[in-house]
């Protein structure tokens, strides 16, 4: 017999999170998909992940790393049911290799970026030209060569004829997730990253705007290799409805009021 | 930090834990063997098998990681052979993780037994061979007894370094939470997604149990026998 204060205590927690259809009553034992998920994905997923569990018994277990290292592993077999990179390039390439479920590939947000500095920094800076100026010393960035945030951050400060002047003072994190915390941890300046990771309170993050850069479309497919391609699609489903891309919206992200359609 | 224990995953300490016990033991068998190959035998190459050997320690993790995905791969000949012979693939198990530490406990264990071999007294040997013993029985009884502190030591060192490993785990076994994802992967994880409460308990655990693991190591291997 379980604990009822505990059921409550967990229904409570599950209603604040996500809105709780009264019909789907908890009974199957539960499913569990393994997916892969960029780094910028981190918070977002966690929720909707959480969100799964509690509503359709689906148990979600996530891996998040740098879209490269992600599809890399899955070209050589890693067991993920589920990709969802931070650029549409990465799965590209796994498509080529035919291991993408054919019509899985969907863009389901894009991302955004800002410029992140500590609440305490002595040099706020309120747009990329402020970066120019010598009282910042040190802007990290994702490396543009894999990173896909890295990239259009490369990318917003070569359309304002920035690049060159700031070049020097860049320091590239392994993925979006490093450069973010070389500015949380006050060794850089600043950093221009995800805006889905700069939600802490205790930051600044001014917003750059989109037209600066190319689209940051998050892209999921699901993998060919997966034994649950229909739990898979309920995942799917789930981050198009309006509860998922709610969530998505709370983390900074910019989902289109309807479905995006596929590519 | 105390909501931070009580919902403490310890799968990952306790897998880390089993891989480094199993790497070690590999590393052991295969060390010590390897040592007195290199000590005590002449051949063409032996240097060279010496330096492969120590290459791991040299190369940075994460390309070490890469190249020994690309070899044992699900698509490679060594990533059929292990799937043909166990039935299963290599690569995202928690095999591949006790392969990543046993490679790089490998070196610490070759290269500290294999000085202790070659400081050993070779009169010592050679009177247990006047005295008729087989090869066999000096290693065993002569050899081997004498190295005893250095094949301690090397243990411990090879048992610390397989716990410790990250890069590579990170590559060829990869980070999938409650299958594959060792303590060292799990602190780099918890620190990744901002959860540094996570971080900090694990750090603390895992260093508490590696102190007292390399202190009672320590104990053992000085109390005279």
């Amino acid at each position: 017999m379980p604990n009822p204060w505990l059921l409550l205590w967990a229904a409570l927690l599950a209603s604040a999170a996500c809105t709780q259809n009264p019909a789907l009553k908890v009974t199957v034992p539960p499913v569990t998909i393994y997916v892969a998920a960029a780094s910028d994905l981190t918070p977002a997923f966690t929720e909707i992940g959480s969100c799964l569990g509690a509503s359709k018994s689906i148990k979600v277990v996530f891996t998040f790393g740098s879209s490269g290292l992600l599809s890399k592993q899955i070209e050589q077999g890693a067991p993920f049911d589920l990709f969802a990179s931070a650029s549409g390039g990465f799965v590209d390439r796994l498509e080529s290799q035919g291991l993408v479920l054919q019509g899985s590939r969907q863009v389901f947000a894009q991302g955004r970026l800002v410029i992140w500095q500590r609440q305490d920094t002595a040099t706020p800076v309120n747009s990329l030209e402020d970066l120019a100026t010598p009282a910042i010393r040190r802007i990290a960035i994702a490396n543009p060569e894999h990173a896909p945030y890295g990239l259009a951050a490369r990318q917003s400060l070569e359309s304002k004829k920035l690049w060159e002047a700031v070049k020097e003072k860049i320091v590239f994190g392994e993925n979006v997730a490093q450069a973010f915390q070389f500015a949380q941890t006050g060794n850089v300046d600043a950093a221009i990253v995800a805006q889905s990771l700069a939600m802490r309170p205790q930051g600044r993050a001014i917003p750059v705007e989109p037209a600066a850069h190319a689209p940051i479309d998050q892209t999921l497919c699901i993998l060919r290799r997966s034994q649950q391609p229909e739990v898979c699609r309920q995942f799917v489903e789930f981050l198009f409805s309006a509860d998922g891309r709610a969530i998505l919206r709370r983390y900074g992200f910019v989902v289109r009021s309807t479905v995006l359609s596929t590519e | 930090m105390l909501t931070a224990i009580s919902t403490l995953d310890w799968f990952p300490i306790q897998l880390s834990f089993q891989v480094s016990t199993l790497a070690t033991a590999i590393a052991l068998i295969f060390g010590v063997s390897l040592a007195w190959v290199l000590a005590r035998l002449r051949f063409w190459g032996k240097e060279w098998l010496d330096a492969a050997i120590t290459l791991p320690l040299v190369l940075p993790p994460t390309v070490l990681g890469y190249y020994l995905l690309v070899v044992l791969g699900q698509r490679t000949f060594l990533g059929r052979a292990h799937e043909w012979f166990w039935g299963s693939p290599l690569t995202f198990t928690p095999a591949a993780a006790v392969v990543a530490a046993t490679i790089h406990a490998l070196p610490l264990m070759v290269k500290s037994v294999r000085a202790a071999f070659e400081a050993l007294d070779q009169r010592i040997e050679d009177a247990a061979r006047t005295l008729g013993a087989s090869e066999l029985r000096i290693l065993l009884t002569v050899t081997l007894p004498l190295a005893r502190r250095s094949i301690q030591a090397a243990t411990v060192l090879a048992f610390a370094r397989a716990l410790g490993d990250f890069g590579v785990t990170l590559m060829i076994a990869g980070n999938i939470p409650g299958k594959t994802q060792t303590a060292s992967v799990a602190i780099y994880d918890a620190v990744q997604a901002g959860r540094e409460q996570d971080a900090l308990v694990l750090v603390l655990i895992v260093s508490a149990l590696a102190l007292a693991f390399l202190y009672t190591a320590n104990k053992l291997s000085s109390t005279k026998f």
